[in-house]
C-alpha cells in the first residue's frame, strides 16, 4: 500500500550523474573499468550494510544489484563486488558500457531502442529522449520491487523494471543505495552518498581510494580496518549471521543438492541392471538430501522466518518435500523405482530455481505484513506446497507407469501395478495435505481478516487441485478409472497443480494475453505442460491401436 | 420411484459429475477474473444461480450418500465426519451470505464514528416527515442491461445504471444564467477536427485554448471580461445584451474576420478565419448549439476503462414524476421536489452511495502507526489504536487493532483491514467489520473435514505399516 514516487531523481541524475568519486579527490587512477580480480575481496564481502529493509553483507548487496540490473549472475565473469565498485568508482567508463539489460523485445520496439540487442549502456538509456518520456509518464505509479510482479499492463510492468534496473544503477553509482554504518553514531545508518567528506568515515573514502588506484595492498588493509570499525555496533549474533550468508552465496548449497540428485537419479535407474549401484545411489542420495537440508537451514537461519515468501523460496521447499515423501514411501513398499523419481523430480525441481535467477529471485527480502510472524500462516503455506510435492511425485510414477505401459515389456502388468500403488498413497498424502493447508488458509484470512474464503485466484485453484484429484480418487473407487486411466489422469492432473503454483502468478497475474511476454518462463513451463499431455496422447492412442 | 431418485443424488457418478463440472467452473471463473475484474468473475460465477445450484448439488450428493451408508459402522467414521464436515462448510457459508454482515469502517486519526459502510450500492430518499427509505441497486457488470426500478410511492424511477462513470457536463437552454456555445474547428493543416463548450458562468469554461488558439467568451449580459492584447490567435466570442452573437477571429499580426449572428440565425452558422490560410488549408469555425442563457448538469456517460481498480465508480440515473432526469454519482446527494403537480408536492433528500449501517457503538482512532523496515520504504507492519464508546461490555481504554490482532464487540470483529497512503505519514485507517454468524459452523466443518481426510487414508496405512508397530506398543 505504499506508493513512493517512481522515478525520482531520474531525469535529474541523468544530466550529471552524481557519485562518489567526484565528490573527493581520488588521485590517479589505474586502468579505469578494468576487472580487478587480484584483489582480496574476504573482508568487503563480509563488510555489513542496510539494504531493502535488511541487514546484509556487503556481498549480498553487490550480488542482488547486479543480477537485477544486468539480468544475469555475473556479467562477463565479473565477480558482483568487484563490478560494484568499479560502478561506483569509473562511472565515465561504464556509461558507454553496455550491461543494463532491456530483455523483452516488445519493449525494445516501444522504446525504439535497437532491437538486436539485450543489454544497453547507462548512456544511451538515460540520454534517451523517449525513455525519459516514459519515466516521467511513469512518475507516481506504484514501484514495482524486482521479484514481485503486480497485476496490470505486461508491457508496463517490463517498463517499470527498467526503470527500477536504472534507478538502482544511479543509486548504487551515487552511493545512495549502500548504506554505512558510521562507527560514532551506533545504530543510524545514513547512505554512502548522503555523508559528507567531513561525516564519511575515512575508511570508506580510503576503499574507494584504493580501489580506484588499484592499489591491492591498499584495498586490504583498509577494508580489514573498515570491516573491524563497523563490527563494533554489531552484535556477535549479527556477525556469525553476515558471515553465514557470504558462505550461503558462495557456497551455492543447492547446486551441489541437484547434481548430487541427479547423479543419484541414474545410479538409482542404473540399479535396476547393476544391483551393486544402490549403495551407491543411497550415499548419492543422502548426500544431496543432507546438503539440501543443510542449505535450507542455512537460509531459515539467515532470513530468520521460514521459506514462505517467493517462488524460488517454494521450489526450493517443494523439491524437499519430494525427497521427504519418496523416503517415507520408500521404506513402506520397498520400492526403489520411487528413489528414482524423486531424485529426477527434485533435481530438475531445483535447477529451474537455480537457472532462472531473474524470473524466480533467489534474493533474500523481507515479508510484507500480512506474511509477518504468523505461525498459521506459515504452516499454511508450507502445508499447501508441501502437498505440491506430493502430487508431483504421483506424476513422476504416472509418468513412468505410463512407459511400462507403452513397452510392455515382459513383466509390466506386475511393475504397474505397484507404481500405481505407489501412486495413489503420493497423492493421498497430497489430497489430505491441500485439503487441510487451503482450509487452514480459510481459518486464517477469517481470523486476521474476516473473511474465510474470498475467491482470489490462489485459493480457487488450490481448490481446483483438490477437486480434480477428488475426482480420480472417487473415479478410482467406483471403478471406472482403470489402471491406465488412472496413470493418464494423474499426469494430467498435475496441470491444475502447475496453474496454481505457477499459472496464477505468471500467466492470470499479468493477464492471458501476454504469453511469451511477461515475467518470463511461460515458454519452459508450457512446453512441460505440452510434453506431458503429448505423451499421455500417445500412450493412449498406441493403446487403443493395439486392441 | 422415490427410492430410484435417491439413489441418483448419492451415486458416485453423480459425485464425479459434480467435483468435475465444479472444477471446470472454477478454472473458468479464474481466467475471467483475470481477464476483467473480481466482481465481473463473481456476477457471472461465483455469485451466480447456476453456481449455487452445482453447490446445493454438491451438499445433497454428500447428505444422500452419507444417509445412504445407514446404519453407521465404526469403520464409516472417518468418510461421515469427511462428508458431514463438508456439508457444515457448505451450510456456514450460505449462513455468512445470508445473514452476515462485512463493511467497512474509514476513520481519521481524531474521529470518531459508528458509520459502517458496506460494499452493496443503494438510493437513500428521506423525505419531508423524517422518514428514510432505501432501495438496493443490483450490480452488474459493465454490458449487462439494468432494468428500470421505481422507487415506491415516491414517483422516482431509476431509469439507468452505469457500473463505471465518468462524468460529463452537458448545457440546456434556461429562462436565466450564462450564455452557452459549442463550437466546431475544422481544418489547419493537420486536419483538426474539435468540438468544445464555451459558457459564461465559469472561468473555465469562458476562457480556453485550444492548440495554439486562445478562445474567450465575453458575456456582456452577465460579466464585464476585459478586452486584453492579443498576442497570439484568439477567437473571442461576443454576447450582447438581447442574445446577439458575435464572432472574432484576431491575430497579432495581419487581418482579421469579424461576423454578427441573431439568436436565430446562430445555429449552423460557419466562418473561415485567417489562420493557417497560406497553406490553402484555413481553420473554419462552426456554431453547432447556442443557448443564449443556460445551465450546466452533469451526466454521466460509460467508462472507456471497464475493469479493475483504474475503471471510475458507478452513476445512476433517475427520472421524476414529470419526466425531468438526473444523474448521480456514488456518493452524491440531491435535492428534489416530489409531486410537483400536485397540491402535496414536497421537497426531499436523495442520496445514490453505499449501504450505510450503523453499529451499537462507536470507535474512535486515537493514532495510526506504520512502522517500516529499516531504511526502506517498505510498510513492516501497521495498526490503529482506537477506543470503543457504549454500553459497558466493551473494553476500556485504548486498544490495538493490527494485522493479526482484531478487535471482538458485541458480536463484531474489528480487523485492521488498510490505510489511505498519505504523505508525511498516513492518518486515515480502514478497518473491516464483520459479523458472521455461520463461523462456528464452518470452524468446526473444517475441523472435520481434515480428520476425516487424514483418518480416511491413515487409518489402512496404520493396520498396514509395520515400521509403525513401535506406536501400538507390540
Amino acid at each position: 500500500m505504499h506508493i513512493p514516487s517512481f522515478c525520482v531523481g531520474l531525469v535529474a541524475l541523468s544530466v550529471g550523474v552524481l557519485s562518489v568519486p567526484s565528490a573527493w579527490s581520488l588521485g590517479p587512477a589505474a586502468e579505469p573499468g578494468t576487472s580487478r580480480s587480484a584483489f582480496d575481496w574476504e573482508s568487503v564481502r563480509n563488510l555489513p550494510i542496510q539494504n531493502g529493509g535488511r541487514l546484509k553483507p556487503l556481498d549480498s548487496f553487490a550480488r542482488e544489484s547486479v543480477l537485477h540490473i544486468t539480468g544475469s549472475r555475473s556479467l562477463r565473469g565479473w565477480d558482483p563486488i568487484d563490478l560494484v565498485f568499479s560502478w561506483i568508482a569509473f562511472p565515465d567508463a561504464w556509461s558507454h558500457r553496455e550491461f543494463i539489460e532491456v530483455k523483452h523485445p516488445e519493449l525494445r520496439k516501444q522504446l525504439l531502442l535497437d532491437s538486436n540487442r539485450v543489454r544497453f549502456s547507462p548512456q544511451e538509456l538515460l540520454n534517451h529522449p523517449v525513455v525519459l518520456q516514459y519515466g516521467q509518464s511513469l512518475s507516481g505509479r506504484t514501484q514495482t520491487s524486482p521479484g514481485n510482479i503486480t497485476r496490470g499492463n505486461p508491457q508496463q510492468n517490463e517498463l517499470s523494471k527498467l526503470f527500477s534496473r536504472l534507478r538502482l544503477y544511479l543509486a548504487v553509482v551515487s552511493g545512495e543505495a549502500w548504506t554505512v554504518l558510521p562507527a560514532a553514531e551506533q545504530g543510524s545508518w545514513k547512505s554512502l552518498g548522503s555523508v559528507t567528506k567531513e561525516t564519511m568515515p575515512e575508511t570508506y573514502a580510503a576503499l574507494i581510494k584504493a580501489y580506484y588506484q588499484g592499489d591491492a595492498d591498499a584495498f586490504q588493509e583498509v577494508s580489514q580496518r573498515a570491516l573491524g570499525e563497523v563490527r563494533v555496533g554489531l552484535s556477535q549474533k549479527e556477525v556469525r549471521l553476515l558471515h553465514a550468508e557470504v558462505f550461503y552465496h558462495e557456497f551455492r548449497p543447492f547446486l551441489w543438492a541437484w547434481i548430487l540428485y541427479l547423479l543419484a537419479a541414474l545410479l538409482w535407474i542404473l540399479s535396476s541392471t547393476l544391483p551393486k549401484c544402490v549403495p551407491f545411489a543411497w550415499a548419492a542420495t543422502i548426500a544431496g538430501f543432507l546438503i539440501h537440508l543443510f542449505g535450507f537451514a542455512l537460509r531459515i537461519w539467515i532470513a530468520g522466518r521460514p521459506p514462505v515468501s517467493n517462488m524460488y523460496e517454494s521450489v526450493i521447499w517443494v523439491s524437499f518435500g519430494i525427497l521427504l515423501f519418496a523416503f517415507v514411501l520408500q521404506r513402506k513398499n520397498q520400492n526403489k523405482l520411487i528413489m528414482a523419481v524423486a531424485c529426477t523430480l527434485a533435481g530438475f525441481c531445483l535447477i529451474s530455481g537455480e537457472a532462472a535467477p531473474a524470473i524466480m529471485d533467489p534474493s533474500l527480502h523481507p515479508l510484507v505484513p500480512v506474511l509477518r510472524s504468523n505461525f498459521w500462516l506459515t504452516i499454511h503455506v508450507l502445508t499447501i506446497t508441501l502437498s505440491y510435492a506430493a502430487f508431483a511425485l504421483s506424476m513422476g510414477l504416472g509418468d513412468v507407469s505410463l512407459f511400462h505401459l507403452l513397452l510392455k515389456r515382459p513383466g509390466w502388468v506386475a511393475r504397474v501395478e505397484s507404481t500405481n500403488q505407489l501412486m495413489y498413497r503420493a497423492m493421498q498424502i497430497g489430497v489430505v495435505l491441500v485439503a487441510g493447508g487451503t482450509i487452514l488458509g480459510g481459518v486464517w484470512a477469517d481470523y486476521s481478516w474476516g473473511r474465510f474464503w474470498g475467491w482470489d485466484p490462489k485459493e480457487v485453484w488450490a481448490l481446483i487441485t483438490l477437486l480434480v484429484y477428488l475426482t480420480i480418487l472417487h473415479g478410482r473407487y467406483a471403478g471406472w478409472v482403470g489402471t491406465k486411466a488412472f496413470a493418464a489422469c494423474t499426469v494430467v492432473a498435475f496441470l491444475s497443480v502447475v496453474m496454481a503454483w505457477y499459472g496464477v502468478n505468471f500467466v492470470l497475474g499479468v493477464g492471458l494475453h501476454s504469453y511469451g511476454f511477461a515475467s518470463g518462463g511461460q515458454w519452459v513451463v508450457g512446453g512441460f505442460c505440452l510434453i506431458q499431455l503429448a505423451y499421455v496422447g500417445l500412450v493412449l492412442l498406441r493403446g487403443r491401436k493395439q486392441k | 420411484m422415490l427410492l430410484k431418485l435417491f439413489r441418483f443424488f448419492s451415486s458416485l457418478k453423480l459425485a464425479v459429475l459434480v467435483l468435475s463440472g465444479l472444477a471446470i467452473s472454477l478454472a473458468v471463473a479464474t481466467f475471467v477474473e483475470s481477464l476483467t475484474d473480481i466482481a465481473t468473475g463473481r456476477y457471472w460465477v461465483y455469485r451466480s444461480s447456476w453456481f449455487y445450484g452445482i453447490l446445493t448439488l454438491l451438499g445433497i450428493n454428500i447428505f444422500a450418500v452419507a444417509v445412504s451408508r445407514y446404519p453407521w459402522k465404526r469403520k464409516h467414521t472417518p468418510f461421515l465426519m469427511a462428508h458431514l464436515g463438508i456439508l457444515m462448510v457448505l451450510s456456514g457459508s450460505f449462513v455468512t451470505f445470508r445473514w452476515g454482515l462485512d463493511g467497512s469502517l474509514v476513520l481519521r486519526e481524531g474521529e470518531r464514528s459508528a458509520l459502517l459502510e458496506m460494499d452493496e450500492l443503494a438510493i437513500y430518499l428521506s423525505r419531508e416527515a423524517g422518514t428514510v427509505e432505501k432501495w438496493k441497486i443490483p450490480w452488474r457488470p459493465p454490458g449487462v442491461s439494468f432494468s428500470p426500478m421505481v422507487l415506491g410511492a415516491s414517483g422516482l424511477e431509476v431509469v439507468s445504471w452505469l457500473t463505471h462513470a465518468e462524468p460529463k457536463v452537458q448545457f440546456e437552454a434556461s429562462q436565466s444564467g450564462y450564455a452557452a456555445i459549442q463550437l466546431e474547428m475544422t481544418g489547419g493543416p493537420m486536419d483538426a477536427h474539435e468540438k468544445i463548450w464555451l459558457w459564461g458562468g465559469d472561468p473555465s469554461w469562458s476562457d480556453t485554448t485550444m492548440g495554439p488558439v486562445q478562445i474567450r467568451l465575453m458575456d456582456k449580459v452577465n460579466s464585464k471580461l476585459a478586452t486584453s492584447a492579443v498576442t497570439k490567435p484568439e477567437l473571442r466570442v461576443t454576447v450582447a445584451k438581447d442574445g446577439r452573437l458575435e464572432l472574432e477571429a484576431l491575430s497579432p499580426k495581419g487581418p482579421s474576420v469579424k461576423k454578427q449572428y441573431s439568436t436565430t440565425n446562430a445555429e449552423g452558422a460557419q466562418m473561415e478565419t485567417p489562420w493557417m490560410k497560406a497553406t490553402g488549408k484555413p481553420f473554419r469555425v462552426a456554431i453547432l448549439r447556442y443557448f443564449p442563457h443556460a445551465l450546466n448538469t452533469t451526466a454521466y456517460v460509460a467508462s472507456r476503462i471497464k475493469y479493475g481498480d483504474q475503471a471510475p465508480e458507478s452513476a445512476v440515473e433517475l427520472q421524476k414524476a414529470d419526466g425531468k432526469r438526473f444523474w448521480l454519482g456514488l456518493g452524491q446527494r440531491a435535492t428534489v421536489l416530489l409531486n410537483a403537480e400536485t397540491p402535496s408536492s414536497e421537497v426531499a433528500q436523495i442520496g445514490y452511495m453505499r449501504e450505510r449501517r450503523i453499529l451499537p457503538f462507536e470507535v474512535e482512532l486515537k493514532r495510526f502507526q506504520l512502522d517500516h523496515y529499516e531504511g526502506s520504504n517498505q510498510p513492516s507492519s501497521y495498526a490503529s489504536h482506537v477506543e470503543v464508546f457504549g454500553p459497558d461490555t466493551l473494553p476500556k481504554g485504548e486498544v490495538e487493532i493490527s494485522m493479526n490482532t482484531p478487535l471482538e464487540a458485541m458480536g463484531y470483529t474489528l480487523y485492521q483491514s488498510s490505510y489511505v497512503p498519505e504523505m508525511p505519514r498516513p492518518t486515515t485507517s480502514i478497518l473491516s467489520v464483520n459479523q458472521d454468524p455461520g463461523r462456528p459452523l464452518k470452524y468446526w466443518g473444517s475441523i472435520l473435514i481434515v480428520l476425516g481426510a487424514f483418518l480416511l487414508f491413515a487409518v489402512k496405512t496404520w493396520k498396514q505399516c509395520r515400521w509403525l508397530d513401535f506406536l501400538r506398543g507390540n
